[in-house]
């Protein structure tokens, strides 16, 4: 089965609607609830409603920051107010479930997804609180109402519990003994962290993680939330669907982006960055000036498309809150993923490690001092990654 | 001896005769310190009358970043300097030179020019750079307006981005 594409949406979502739409980007869309409103997302067109994935987004449930108050199943909504963080009403999740689950069907989205709170660290309870707070109260409304649509289980997990064998070994037996869920939507939150994720213990971790749930037995559709660029070597491991998204709060899951803002808190614009396919990297825009005049044949290095014809316009003036950034990556990347999505198993492998090889070979070429979010530093994790994955499965 | 903090580096730099040849009234035009707005913050940026262009509104900018020791994260921040730049140097603790000396090749790779300082206030010039064009002319044109005429970096850029 090929690669979808799918993205996941945050603010300023009708970039991503136009990149698909125009340029063919992707095959559908992860609503986000935070920043999309319960009317908004019911008023969207039936056949985007059916390709889409709906991300309740309950990681605080006892904080209804930006649109997530508009869903009156939100847990903060159903319990009537706040409650403390620690505890989740049981009532209250019933109550949220049923709403929940009534709205995805209602809109008939193309799984139904049973969502997830966030935990950091490793609490020893935390498949047992998943099960009793929130997958328990949505298969049992699930069943009540006869629910026809797949099931999608949300995990929020983070690099510690992923590099950890045993802890993300119970958390897969649990997933994989859930009845009548389909599919798995993973989010993985690494932090402290690069751009790039440059470790190779966090990559090779999170494909044998990945692979386990997509491989035989268990072969559960496997959708990968908030990626970076890193969603290329992370296809090695047959995921069904992979994200891209605009800015970085759509490409890192950080969980300060749904946690209440400190009064006076100030938030300074990031500064441009640039994505050049045969980097695989997001670079700071400052940088072009460099590359053009450091490469024999600059018109031929980057991508050319009608964004970077914008972008590249000598009065174009840079910002990242601009549209062209972004237009341009989902564009250069979706080509990218495109390429290796047609492919499987030790096929595709060997594109991207190809893909991968070729871009630190270009980087070396270049001999530019890059910083630490624009350099080649993740290509050698992920090659080294891939390797040891590949490995396993005796393709190599 | 080797110096105890950046700020004592670059304190004993700024007396040092390297740098009063850049501060003598026939060249020296005016200077920054951990200038924001261009790509990176530099320690220092000099502007001096241009040798290299005829034009007698012709200015040089010399970038600096001093370090104690770490000659990879300087370089990098140095090459940075490039982009606004005619030249940029890396000034590092004399105590502490030998491991960037080793990689000279990777500073003469990136034109960026290599000077170590003792407590004494003595600057070694390890790799000069060669005079180049900045990358970015948006950022000298800025830093330009912002030697002639005062006011802000981002002020200049915004007239640039008007016009």
């Amino acid at each position: 089965m090929p690669l979808e594409i799918y993205h996941q949406l945050g603010f300023r979502g009708k970039w991503n609607f136009e990149s698909l739409e125009v340029d063919n980007t992707g095959e559908g869309v992860i609503l986000a609830s935070k920043y999309m409103s319960q009317p908004d997302v019911e008023r969207l067109p039936m056949d985007q409603k059916t390709r889409a994935i709906f991300d309740p987004q309950f990681f605080i449930p006892s904080i209804a920051r930006g649109k997530l108050s508009t869903y009156g199943f939100y847990p903060q909504q159903a319990a009537g107010g706040d409650f403390s963080t620690d505890e989740y009403p049981e009532e209250a999740a019933h109550e949220s479930a049923e709403g929940c689950v009534a709205f995805q069907a209602r809109n008939n989205f193309r799984y139904i997804v049973i969502p997830t709170r966030y935990y950091p660290g490793m609490p020893t309870d935390f498949t047992e609180n998943q099960q009793r707070l929130f997958v328990d109260p949505f298969l049992r409304v699930i069943q009540n109402q006869a629910i026809s649509q797949q099931i999608a289980l949300q995990l929020v997990v983070n690099g510690e519990m992923i590099r950890d064998s045993v802890y993300s070994q119970d958390i897969l037996n649990w997933v994989t003994n859930i009845e009548r869920i389909s599919a798995v939507y993973l989010i993985v939150e690494f932090s402290p962290r690069f751009k790039q994720i440059n470790e190779i213990d966090d990559i090779y971790s999170l494909l044998n993680f990945i692979s386990t749930l997509s491989q035989k037995p268990n072969e559960l559709d496997v959708i990968l939330g908030y990626l970076n660029t890193e969603a290329l070597v992370l296809s090695i491991a047959s995921p069904k669907i992979v994200t891209i998204g605009s800015f970085e709060n759509t490409r890192m899951f950080n969980i300060r982006n749904f946690q209440e803002k400190k009064v006076g808190s100030f938030t300074a614009s990031p500064n441009p960055r640039f994505y050049v396919s045969r980097l695989i990297q997001l670079i700071d825009k400052q940088y072009i000036n460099t590359i053009r005049r450091e490469v024999d044949d600059p018109d031929r290095f980057f991508d050319r498309n009608r964004y970077q014809a914008i972008m590249f316009d000598r009065r174009y003036v840079w910002n990242s809150k601009k549209p062209e950034p972004y237009k341009h990556y989902f564009l250069e990347f979706s080509k990218q993923l495109r390429r290796i999505g047609r492919m499987d198993g030790i096929d595709r492998y060997n594109e991207v490690t190809k893909m991968l090889q070729s871009a630190l070979e270009t980087y070396a070429a270049l001999g530019i001092p890059f910083d630490s979010n624009s350099n080649d530093s993740h290509l050698a994790a992920w090659l080294n990654a891939a390797r040891l994955f590949a490995r396993d499965q005796g393709w190599v | 001896m080797s110096f105890k903090t950046e700020e004592e580096l670059s304190k004993t730099a700024f007396s040092s005769m390297f740098m009063q040849r850049l501060f003598e009234p026939n060249c020296y035009i005016t200077h920054f310190e951990e200038e924001k707005g261009l790509f990176g913050i530099p320690d220092l940026v000099i502007a001096t009358s241009n040798p290299f262009q005829k034009s007698p509104v012709g200015v040089m900018f010399l970038a600096f970043e001093m370090k104690l020791k770490n000659w990879k994260r300087a370089l990098i921040q140095a090459f940075k300097y490039r982009s606004f730049a005619h030249k940029a140097y890396v000034l590092i603790d004399h105590a502490h030179v030998k491991p960037a000396k080793k990689n000279l090749h990777m500073f003469k790779r990136s034109n960026v020019g290599l000077l170590s300082i003792d407590d004494s206030g003595k600057i070694k010039r390890h790799y000069q750079p060669r005079y180049r064009r900045p990358y970015s002319q948006d950022l000298e044109c800025a830093l330009r307006l912002k030697t002639i005429n005062g006011g802000h970096i981002q002020t200049s850029l915004s007239v640039l981005e008007r016009g």
